[in-house]
């Protein structure tokens, strides 16, 4: 095995995991209350990307403003439904998940509604950066497979 | 001669053999296939407007189109071409009315040579993909849809022989048919010397082209003894039946092989096709899935009432093409031209590796499309016992669950996604890896040669997979 390429992908190996290690410190952080006021409307949530940090608590209001709306986030299975213009709802959990967790209005509220979504980014994300990291060791060993590999 | 990957030929089986040579089995599952489409087209058009709440939307769009993507395409390729209601009443004239009156001109009208290639059908699939936001959320235009393809078809069975609207119009056969090259299975000629034995000497007449009475010639316009690819093979077995020598083979085989194959011709329309293909996952995601309900509102053309909102769509069209005939395409040529400069070749020009390149892109855009539905069949398949049980919305009851509430299943969906990309940037791989080692000589020009492909791959992988994880 030629010593150059080795070293080659050593670095690149190297290069990736302290990249993935400095992200996920840059996105630690003390804990705290965070608090959203959220606005549902058709076909989507204002604001559209709710970020916080794992251990947070997050507290959310909902508004509907012009349907009868609900709200649910994936995973962390808090559903609101049912919520009426004029009538805020607030729901209230800790961040103890980390990763990218899509909400969804879960009250029927006109054709676009299955797809009306959000999304709750709980920092660090370590299931996209580890899949980042995932797919460059992927291709990365892949190709010093075919390097190695004695071809027939 | 050996072949050129295993194989092992299914109607070995009698049982197997003797369901696939009865003419009653295609009918049969043609017009079970048929009557669902019927009542998408009438409850799309008599039902409540509300999609989640229709028969139209949520049969179309939540339980065929994640079968086709999860099931029938990836492992038994074209086999909803075999049983496909669109075409039903356009081959029914063309097979048992058109024929009582022999060969007259405007039946038999030939397909231009500038249209015999998926270039028209690429357009209509782009034009359906484009509304899909109406398409996918409005039982009105989805029932509209349907019957737009079957007058489609019927008109093209008329006026065309064979099946022309399947090869070279029919928008889900752009998708079926490409995805078709990785599933396990194929029909081929077992000894192709017999193919091309005179029938003097004991060979053939062609029948399975020409037909005969125990069958049609083939729909599709292959010719078995050529055939390497199942892009263009409709599995509508009608080779089987008319093969008077029985040299053709339903065979199973390892999963992408066909695309392995040395065998296999690369054009640049299907190159175009496998691109463009890809780019509608990662399309549908960021609109549907993503966060932004502007794209939405932009791209529901129904929502617009006034000059400003047609401006949006307009601006939402534009942004779409850009994507899936501009980026990505450009991506993959920026990606074949520092291919060329890393290798040093100059045997070989970029236009090549684009075509040759784009074929790889197959497993990954397969494991997109499957990812995308198993997340919408996860989301939304709780509305299906809701329009079992009231069809048009009509406030019926029939099985007891019409008010059953939304109920996602969340858990397995950022683990299956992770597994469908990272399954598909390895197959991608290894799809091109084996592309270029046929092109250069050399391994470690075919290494440096794959870095700016496997860059991309490891780029579409990770946009698609910020939208679920």
């Amino acid at each position: 095995m030629n010593k150059h390429y080795a070293l080659l992908i050593l670095i690149i190996i190297g290069i990736t995991v302290v990249t993935g290690i400095s992200l996920v410190e840059a996105q630690q952080q003390d804990n705290y209350v965070k608090h959203f006021t959220v606005k549902a409307f058709r076909f989507g949530f204002d604001p559209e990307r709710l970020v916080v940090n794992q251990g947070d608590i997050v507290i959310i209001t909902i508004e509907a403003i012009d349907a009868v709306h609900g709200f649910y986030i994936e995973d962390y299975e808090i559903r609101q439904d049912l919520i009426t213009p004029g009538s805020p709802e607030t729901i209230s959990f800790v961040a103890d998940k980390r990763g990218m967790f899509r909400i969804h209005c879960s009250t029927i509220c006109g054709s676009l509604h299955p797809f009306m979504t959000a999304h709750l980014e709980v920092q660090p994300n370590l299931r996209f950066i580890g899949s980042i990291l995932g797919i460059t060791g992927l291709i990365v060993s892949f190709i010093a497979y075919a390097w190695m590999r004695r071809e027939d | 001669m050996k072949p050129a990957y295993k194989k092992r030929d299914l109607l070995k089986n009698n049982l197997i053999k003797r369901i696939i040579l009865s003419r009653n089995l295609q009918p049969f599952a043609t017009i079970l296939a048929f009557a669902p489409f019927i009542f998408v087209a009438v409850t799309g058009i008599i039902g409540i407007s509300s999609g989640a709440k229709n028969f139209s939307v949520v049969f179309t769009w939540i339980l065929w189109s994640v079968l086709l993507a999860l099931l029938l395409v990836p492992f038994l390729g074209r086999s909803w071409c075999f049983l496909c209601p669109i075409v039903w009443p356009g081959e029914l004239i063309q097979r048992k009315l058109w024929s009582k009156f022999g060969d007259s001109k405007l039946m038999n009208m030939r397909w231009p040579t500038v249209l015999k290639n998926v270039w028209l059908q690429i357009f209509i699939f782009i034009f359906f993909g484009i509304w899909m936001v109406v398409l996918v959320t409005q039982p009105f235009v989805t029932a509209i849809a349907v019957i737009t393809l079957i007058t489609g078809a019927t008109i093209t069975f008329i006026l065309f022989p064979r099946r022309i609207f399947c090869r070279y119009l029919c928008p889900p056969g752009l998708f079926i048919g490409v995805y078709s090259s990785y599933a396990p299975i194929e029909v081929r000629v077992k000894d192709r010397g017999i193919c091309l034995t005179p029938s003097s000497q004991g060979g053939c007449n062609k029948e399975c082209y020409t037909g005969s009475e125990k069958g049609y010639g083939c729909p599709w316009l292959e010719f078995p003894q050529n055939m390497v690819s199942n892009i263009d093979c409709g599995l509508c077995t009608e080779c089987f039946k008319t093969c008077p020598r029985d040299n053709i083979a339903l065979n199973a085989r390892p999963f992408g092989v066909e695309l392995e194959s040395k065998e296999m011709k690369m054009k640049s329309d299907e190159a175009w096709r496998a691109i463009i293909l890809l780019a509608f996952p990662l399309v549908y995601t960021a609109v549907l899935f993503g966060p932004w309900a502007w794209i939405k509102s932009w791209g529901d053309l129904l929502l617009y009432t006034n000059s400003v909102g047609v401006t949006q769509h307009l601006f939402y069209i534009i942004l779409i093409i850009d994507i899936v005939l501009g980026v990505l395409p450009g991506l993959h040529l920026l990606a074949s031209r520092i291919s060329i400069l890393l290798s040093g070749t100059k045997d070989i020009s970029t236009k090549e590796l684009f075509v040759n390149y784009a074929y790889a892109y197959i497993p990954l855009g397969l494991m997109l499309w499957a990812g995308f539905n198993f997340s919408l069949i996860m989301m939304e398949w709780s509305y299906i016992p809701v329009i079992i049980s009231d069809p048009f919305g009509a406030g019926w009851n029939l099985l007891g669950t019409t008010h059953l509430p939304w109920i996602p299943i969340t858990l397995p969906i950022p683990i299956a996604e992770t597994v469908f990309t990272f399954s598909g940037v390895l197959l991608s791989l290894k799809v091109g890896y084996n592309s270029l080692n046929s092109i250069f000589s050399d391994k470690k020009q075919t290494l440096r040669a794959l870095i700016p492909f496997a860059t991309l791959t490891a780029i579409i992988a990770i946009v698609y997979l910020w939208f679920y994880i």
